[in-house]
């Protein structure tokens, strides 16, 4: 096993280790505390608002992913060309929207709780799946689309047999770098009271506590680590399976 | 339908068939003109009453917006030249922004000062489906950079006018301001600090140590590795985590509270802003350097330039839109993420909007939020058309 | 002169160059040909230390290139590589202007040098000095490359497969061209190649080389009469043998007394021109014209001993 590796399966033994026990490491949190203040969040346990989290992130990158990749094949096709400079105009100017302004506006129409932050993740998500699935489409090997048509494949028979396929590790980069932009704004959430592990944070801020904020944002930052990592190996395999290592994209 | 399809529709003008882009507009500027044009509300927090296009404004105003609002349909839906709709897009969409002051003083008894008027769901959805139009008009128009800029300062100037004058004034948002202005323009000041101050120290930083990851090869990994990590902990537990060690550096370091150190405030949010720029910025530099073409970089060694002289007349000139590119792409998420730091006293415009949660007054939330997307959406447009000013010598069309 | 003397170069236990010993007349080109991986371009860029050899002396008019500082020397060497490597951020102007720049020329010096290349190589200076090098054409790039590798007049000019990318009708343009600026300004050029007949046409002198090792070293008409290995022979072509050694001479040095009726050859074609002619309207021989004026001819029998292997 490789290094890298060996401390991916550390970090990742620890940190179940942290969300099923965490009293274990209150002697490494108490660091942090000031005045007998609790070093393990005490209002809630650890490792249902960490599953909570990951439901929301999975569950908005999910309809991200459905929407964005639909969309982009859409405007790809000859019906929907018409709309390719205004999507990728669109998507420009949608990168401009902070995510905290999105959430607050939801509000609104959703009222508090989880809703409106699925809403702002999944319109936030959007972005960089919806680019990348352009990216992908678009910029396909000319030779391959070539000998897709000349040996008589239709246009639904290209999409699922060469483009998509082709486009798949493109695609995939885009949903990573969405769930990793989810993974980080979901815990703004927790400003509109959704169950997020934004919670643990928020909790150490208003009580001065720099350990419930130590742990909340290390349990974040691990989870998307991982899970970026995990990705870009899918990615780099299946990119050596259709031998286009040379091509990364995003 | 194909293209086939609308071709040899030749005995018909060509303007005469039906633009794919105009219906979607179309369907969504109907689904606006049904819903409320205006909430109005007896005061900051009850539940507002629909108002609907026809009761939003007395009946000849009325009835002039929804003609324009129909001229501007029409164009939308049939195959104007380009130029043409963008004209329209424009026209119905300084109609709907006055309209929508004009109805905020019908809808205002005279003296109420609690009554609050604010747009609807319909005016927004109307203001959608013409700034569509726009945005696809300028995308296929494809303005010079410099005309683009004029474009945005022409835009911002007809809003400044719409302020200036007054006809907003009985608009909820501006009641909001209007209570709040010193602390409106005090928490700009910090918001624009916070942004445009950790890109400065960013960029200043990132773009050196770009340089020394491109040219020593084992850093480049563990620097942007680190960087990598930085950039996935949340912002918010970033900006609560370096409460701390700057509280500590305030204490500990003479000196340090003179310049404005302290545990909470601007400080470890300038510091949050300027660790996650970091990451754009160096790989924008190391990329950048890296995709500049080995025969220009060999031709440069081969007629005698020095490492300083290659580094600076042909390898950083070459590379500068690309680092560019990673400085707008910081600069708008700063602009954004600055919000977050009200959440640890740092000030700016995220304070009306955190503020506005906490008391459900969502016109609160909207003069946080719009200055907000209003600043990245200009300072995107500005420095996209930079990107490509210096993009010269590329093939860019 | 450059004297390449014993010199070997090696990256981590692979030999890339291997003690190879050259001298270059001055005032001549000498054309280095080779497989790509036979190490030609590495011998060709220890000459303005590019590359920095494992062993061994070059020395330029007698002096060891070792002492002096890479820059200084490379400043005095004309460089022109495949692909041009034009700046693309610089105009055309800019680019030629390079190393005028770097020695401190002054500003109306250095512009007078730009519009004289420029002209020189037929690139209008008002139609071209303010251009990117990507609005002009694959051609007018590399005849910018050129220009510029010129603009200091160095005595050296070292070429990496100059002509590479360009397409065959443009190429042998820009061969005529380099042939004229040679004689006109007298540089010694150091031009590597993979193409055989490109040497052939160009050099004075063709230098062999594969595997990191100089084969052999000699003018054309020598090389294609007495290769010096089985892979040399393979290089020039067994069946390539004769027309490249027609091609080395022109017509105007082998005319006949005689008169002959047809279209006339021009006295400055070469051999192997007039004898595909010959070979093409099937006669036995043809006039030759020049200035208009018939002088005499050529014939198909004298050519034949021509092509034949020298003894």
């Amino acid at each position: 096993m490789k290094p890298g590796n060996i401390i991916r399966l550390i970090v990742f033994v620890t940190l179940i280790l942290f969300l099923a026990k965490p009293e274990l490491f209150s002697g490494f949190f108490s660091l942090f505390t000031k005045n007998n203040q609790p070093a393990i969040y005490n209002q809630g346990s650890l490792l249902d608002i960490t599953l909570n989290h990951l439901g929301i992130v999975l569950a908005a990158t999910a309809a991200s992913t459905i929407i964005a990749v639909g969309l982009a094949i859409i405007v790809t096709r000859p019906f929907g060309a018409e709309f390719l400079p205004l999507s990728r105009s669109l998507a420009n100017i949608g990168q401009t929207f902070p995510p905290v302004a999105v959430l607050a506006l939801a509000v609104p129409m959703l009222g508090f709780g989880t809703a409106p932050t699925l809403v702002a993740l999944f319109l936030y998500g959007l972005l960089p799946i919806f680019e990348n699935t352009l990216t992908g489409l678009t910029n396909l090997p000319p030779a391959v689309t070539d000998a897709a048509k000349g040996v008589g494949m239709t246009g639904w028979q290209r999409l699922i047999k060469v483009e998509l396929p082709l486009a798949l590790p493109v695609i995939l980069a885009g949903i990573r770098l969405s769930v990793v932009i989810s993974l980080a704004t979901a815990t703004i959430g927790s400003t509109v009271a959704a169950r997020t592990l934004g919670e643990v944070i928020i909790a150490g801020l208003l009580s001065s506590n720099t350990a419930f904020v130590l742990q909340g944002g290390l349990i974040v930052g691990v989870l998307a680590v991982l899970i970026y990592d995990a990705l870009s190996a899918l990615e780099r395999y299946l990119m050596a399976r259709t031998g286009q290592l040379g091509r990364a994209a995003a | 339908m194909s293209i086939a399809d609308t071709a040899h529709a030749t005995t018909r003008p060509a303007w005469l068939a039906l633009d794919k882009l105009g219906v979607l507009i179309a369907l969504i500027a109907a689904a606006g003109a049904i819903l409320p044009f205006a909430l109005f509300r007896a005061n900051r927090i009850v539940v507002g009453k629909p108002k609907s296009l026809l009761e939003a404004l007395p009946s000849f105003p009325s009835g002039l917006l929804i003609g324009i609002l129909l001229v501007g349909v029409v164009i939308a839906l049939l195959r104007f030249p380009v130029t043409a709709k963008l004209a329209a897009g424009f026209a119905v969409l300084a109609a709907l922004m006055i309209f929508i002051g004009q109805s905020a003083s019908y809808l205002t008894p005279e003296g109420d000062t609690f009554a609050r008027v604010s747009p609807g769901a319909g005016f927004w959805l109307l203001l959608f489906a013409f700034a569509l139009l726009v945005t696809d008009a300028l995308t296929r128009l494809r303005f010079k950079p410099l005309i683009r800029i004029a474009i945005l300062v022409a835009v911002i100037a007809a809003i400044a006018l719409l302020l200036w004058s007054g006809s907003w004034n009985s608009l909820s948002i501006l009641k909001e301001y209007a209570t709040r202005a010193p602390a409106f323009w005090a928490e700009g000041r910090t918001h624009l600090a916070l942004a445009f101050g950790s890109v400065a120290i960013a960029t200043v930083i990132g773009i050196p140590v770009g340089i020394l990851c491109y040219r020593v090869k084992p850093l480049r990994a563990g620097v942007l590795n680190v960087l990598n990590i930085v950039q996935t902990i949340p912002s918010i537990a970033l900006f609560g985590l370096l409460i701390a060690p700057l509280a500590w550096v305030a204490a500990n370091i003479p000196g340090a509270r003179d310049i404005g150190i302290s545990g909470i405030g601007a400080a470890p949010a300038l510091v949050a802003l300027f660790a996650y720029s970091l990451l754009p910025i160096v790989s924008n530099t190391v990329v950048g350097l890296q995709s500049v073409s080995p025969a220009a970089i060999d031709a440069a060694k081969g007629m005698g330039m020095t490492g300083r002289q290659r580094l600076f007349a042909v390898e950083l000139p070459l590379a500068f839109p690309v680092i560019l590119t990673g400085i707008r792409i910081v600069l708008v998420q700063n602009i954004g993420l600055a919000t977050i730091a009200a959440l640890i006293g740092g000030g700016g415009f995220g304070v009306f909007v955190f503020q506005g949660i906490g008391q459900t007054a969502m016109d609160l939330v909207l003069l946080g939020a719009v200055p907000t997307v209003a600043l990245a959406f200009a300072a995107a447009v500005v420095l996209d058309a930079l990107v490509e000013l210096t993009s010269r010598g590329s093939r860019r069309p | 002169m450059i004297e390449i003397d014993d010199i070997t170069k090696t990256y981590t236990g692979t030999t890339v160059v291997d003690r190879v010993t050259l001298t270059i007349q001055p005032h001549t080109i000498c054309v280095i040909v080779g497989t790509s991986g036979s190490g030609k371009t590495t011998l060709m860029r220890m000459i303005n230390k590019l590359v920095e050899p494992t062993s061994g002396h070059i020395r330029i008019d007698g002096e060891d290139i070792a002492g002096i500082p890479a820059y200084e020397l490379r400043r005095r060497i004309g460089y022109a590589i495949q692909g041009h490597g034009l700046f693309p951020h610089r105009t055309v102007g800019q680019n030629v202007a390079t190393v005028p720049k770097l020695l401190g020329w002054d500003k109306k010096k250095t512009a007078d040098r730009v519009e004289e290349l420029l002209t020189l190589f037929q690139l209008d200076p008002a139609e071209f000095r303010d251009r990117l090098p990507h609005e002009l054409s694959g051609g007018q790039q590399q005849r910018v490359g050129v220009a510029r590798a010129l603009a200091a007049s160095p005595n050296i000019l070292l070429m990496d497969e100059p002509y590479g990318a360009l397409d065959p009708v443009i190429r042998a343009k820009a061969q005529e061209d380099l042939l004229a600026i040679q004689r006109k300004f007298g540089t010694t050029i150091v031009l590597v190649t993979h193409d055989m007949e490109e040497a052939i046409h160009l050099g004075d002198t063709i230098a062999v080389m594969d595997k990191g090792k100089l084969l052999q070293c000699a003018r054309p008409a020598e090389i294609i009469a007495n290769p010096a290995t089985p892979f040399v022979a393979e290089l020039i072509g067994t069946s390539e043998r004769p027309f490249r050694l027609l091609s080395l001479a022109k017509v105007a040095d082998h005319i006949e007394p005689g008169e002959v009726t047809g279209e006339p050859i021009e006295a400055t074609a070469s051999l192997r021109e007039a004898y595909a002619e010959l070979l093409w309207s099937g006669r036995p021989s043809l006039p030759v014209s020049s200035d208009g004026q018939i002088v005499g001819q050529v014939t198909l029998a004298a050519l034949s001993r021509l092509a034949a292997r020298p003894q």
